[in-house]
């Protein structure tokens, strides 16, 4: 099911545009990451997902209520520096912005108290937010977020300013969230996109460049390459290779033949069948994997 | 009931802040300082002052009126100074640090988020404003003779509304700048040219709200309601309520870039 | 210089001299309460507790309008 659809949302600053009439739908229970470089337009995409700024072009529908124009009700969102007021305890905090977000006072202190654990904050509950360090200040930031049981949580780089250890903590908890809650948080990183996410929206210069199944990406954009080498190259080799099927480009670079292809197990068998029939001198015969990491790359520069 | 909750917190803020306690603190000190010095300064003059033998020393004596008129005259100046910077920072600084953000991504309406904090400074400067009053009367009949409580107390009610409307001019500039020490320092600059353009106009500008200390002062000497007073309070709160509203427009459509 | 007229000018200044003194000392110890726990104040805190202390009525009002930093 749905839960958000996001129908070519653009934002214009100075006749530019950050935002670039992106689309997108979010399903209901699931994590999804924006994941792109900085500038891309996350923060801004995400601004205009939490009702904080308006969009010049394009609409964001909420399944649930579609008559509903303010749906800062439905959306718990942490900025990516999370800013309190210092003077405030944590726990008076979330009291606080729970009473804003329409919880009667002993429902908010009722959540208050089981955010607090959940986010590993009890023992800080009465201390002020001033003296809190940057992972509590995060932690809390997402507790803050969860306070009114929103149907959509978003973060805005949640773990990038902080510490591995902050930063694992916070991964974990996403974890944890993502079994009842639908997540969209933005990140430049793509090892915090790959870890928690269950989707992904690649976003370069505000345009959707790639989205889907994290999985899925990977297996469609695994462009193999097999690394081959004989010890005397046979005649027309480069031509007997390219005839292959499952081929789509041969390189030859020191002696080296990089052939590239789609399907793994397919080529493979192909290619050992004609060596083989050949009676070809196979010296090194090596598979290596495009990463996503490089797919991320490759995406961005296109 | 989100008013409320806001509410709420300004109160408790400027209570851990202290702004509940040294604000009054300082209006009582600026309203008895002009009376007790005017009264005592012939006599500190003739003991430590080293006045030439056989010199005669001679300062006529306000009346009580007068003496209570001192009070607003320095609350007036410094007074004004103190609500723009007390209140310079209640939006704009909030905007500044991010807080604002997210106290904004909750369904919070701009309305309430205005008022709430407009509130809790009015009854700040309303408090100061009726204990530095309570105290200029008790000096002034202490040293000067007797003026009625209530002409005194009516008069602070009157003037009330004159910083109100100071404060309302700071919520707008709140709304637009980011840097609080610019909100006070051009609060101070408006109510100064406000000030020079009603002086020259003062036979048209009867019921300019900048009037109303001066209608509030002529109340003070003879007690009687003038049309102009009345009029000058009632423009006052016309224009707080608008500016209220303006500030409250300019928050939506600047969140909305 | 008169002693017994000194006198009798501390005299009748003392009820008035009172409550300003209490008024001084409230606002110097809210402003010491508040320096220890602020986070931050504009400059070093042990200046604002200097003037807070010796700078007499002003000193405090001077650290509530400019020596806080939030």
């Amino acid at each position: 099911m749905s839960l958000i659809t996001v129908d070519n949302l653009t934002k214009t600053y100075d006749k530019k545009d950050v935002v670039d009439h992106i689309s997108f739908t979010l399903e209901s229970g699931k994590c999804v990451a924006l994941l792109g470089p900085n500038g891309a337009g996350k923060t801004t995409t995400l601004r205009m997902l939490a009702g904080f700024i308006k969009a010049t072009e394009g609409t964001i529908s909420f399944d649930e209520d579609e008559l509903t124009k303010d749906f800062r009700k439905f959306v718990g969102y942490l900025p990516q520096f999370p800013v309190f007021h210092r003077w405030m305890s944590g726990f008076e905090f979330l009291v606080y912005v729970g009473q804003l977000a329409d919880l009667s006072k002993k429902e908010a202190e009722e959540r208050a108290d089981e955010l607090l654990e959940l986010v590993n904050l009890k023992d800080f509950k009465k201390m002020r937010i001033g003296k809190y360090s940057g992972g509590m200040k995060q932690r809390l930031g997402i507790a803050q977020a969860l306070i009114h049981r929103p149907k959509l949580i978003m973060l805005d780089e949640p773990v990038s300013a902080l510490d591995p250890i902050g930063r694992r903590e916070i991964l974990n908890l996403m974890r944890e969230l993502k079994k009842d809650a639908t997540i969209l948080f933005s990140t430049h990183i793509l090892n915090d996109a790959e870890e928690v996410s269950d989707e992904i929206i690649l976003l370069n210069n505000g345009k959707v460049i790639e989205k889907g199944n994290i999985n899925d990406i990977h297996s469609e954009q695994e462009t193999v390459t097999i690394h081959i080498a004989f010890s005397e190259d046979p005649k027309f080799v480069m031509e007997r290779l390219k005839e292959i099927e499952s081929v789509f480009q041969v390189t030859n670079e020191r002696g080296e033949y990089q052939v590239s292809v789609h399907q793994l197990l397919i080529a493979r068998k192909q290619l050992l069948d004609l060596f083989q029939k050949e009676n070809w001198p196979l010296t090194k015969f090596e598979v290596a994997k495009t990463s996503l990491e490089d797919f991320f790359i490759k995406a961005v520069n296109k | 009931m989100q008013f409320q909750v806001m509410f709420k917190k300004e109160l408790l803020e400027n209570w851990r802040n202290f702004k509940w306690i040294w604000v009054p603190i300082v209006f009582i000190i600026l309203a008895i300082m002009d009376p007790i010095t005017t009264y005592y300064l012939p006599r500190i003059l003739e003991t430590v002052g080293g006045l030439p033998e056989g010199a005669v020393f001679s300062i006529p004596m306000p009346s009580p009126a007068e003496a209570v008129g001192m009070s607003y005259a320095q609350i007036g100046s410094i007074g004004v100074l103190i609500v723009a910077v007390i209140s310079m920072g209640t939006i704009a600084g909030e905007i500044r640090s991010g807080v604002y953000e997210m106290i904004l991504s909750k369904p919070v309406s701009y309305a309430n988020y205005i008022m709430s904090k407009f509130s809790a400074y009015s009854l700040i400067i309303l408090l100061s404003l009726i204990v530095s009053m309570i105290a200029s009367w008790y000096y002034v009949s202490l040293l000067f003779g007797d003026i009625a409580f209530s002409t005194v107390i009516v008069s602070a009610v009157f003037y009330t509304f004159y910083l109100l409307f100071i404060l309302s001019i700071t919520v707008v500039l709140n709304t637009l700048l980011k840097s609080p020490g610019l909100v006070a320092f051009l609060t101070i600059i408006i109510v100064i040219a406000l000030n020079i353009i009603t002086d020259i106009f003062s036979h048209v500008l009867t019921w300019s709200p900048l009037m109303v200390s001066n209608h509030t002062l002529a109340f003070l000497y003879d007690g009687s309601l003038t049309s102009e007073l009345i009029g000058s309070v009632s423009l006052a709160i016309i224009f707080t309520a608008l500016l209220l509203v303006v500030a409250t427009m300019i928050l939506q459509r600047r969140a909305f870039d | 210089m008169n002693l017994t007229a000194d006198l009798e000018l501390l005299k009748d200044l003392l009820p008035l001299i009172i409550p300003l003194v209490i008024l001084h000392l409230i606002l110097m110890t809210i402003a010491l309460i508040d320096i220890r726990k602020i986070d931050e104040t504009r400059g070093p805190k042990y200046i604002w507790v200097l003037i807070s202390i010796f700078v007499s009525t002003i000193g405090p009002i001077i650290y509530f309008l400019l020596g806080r930093r939030q």
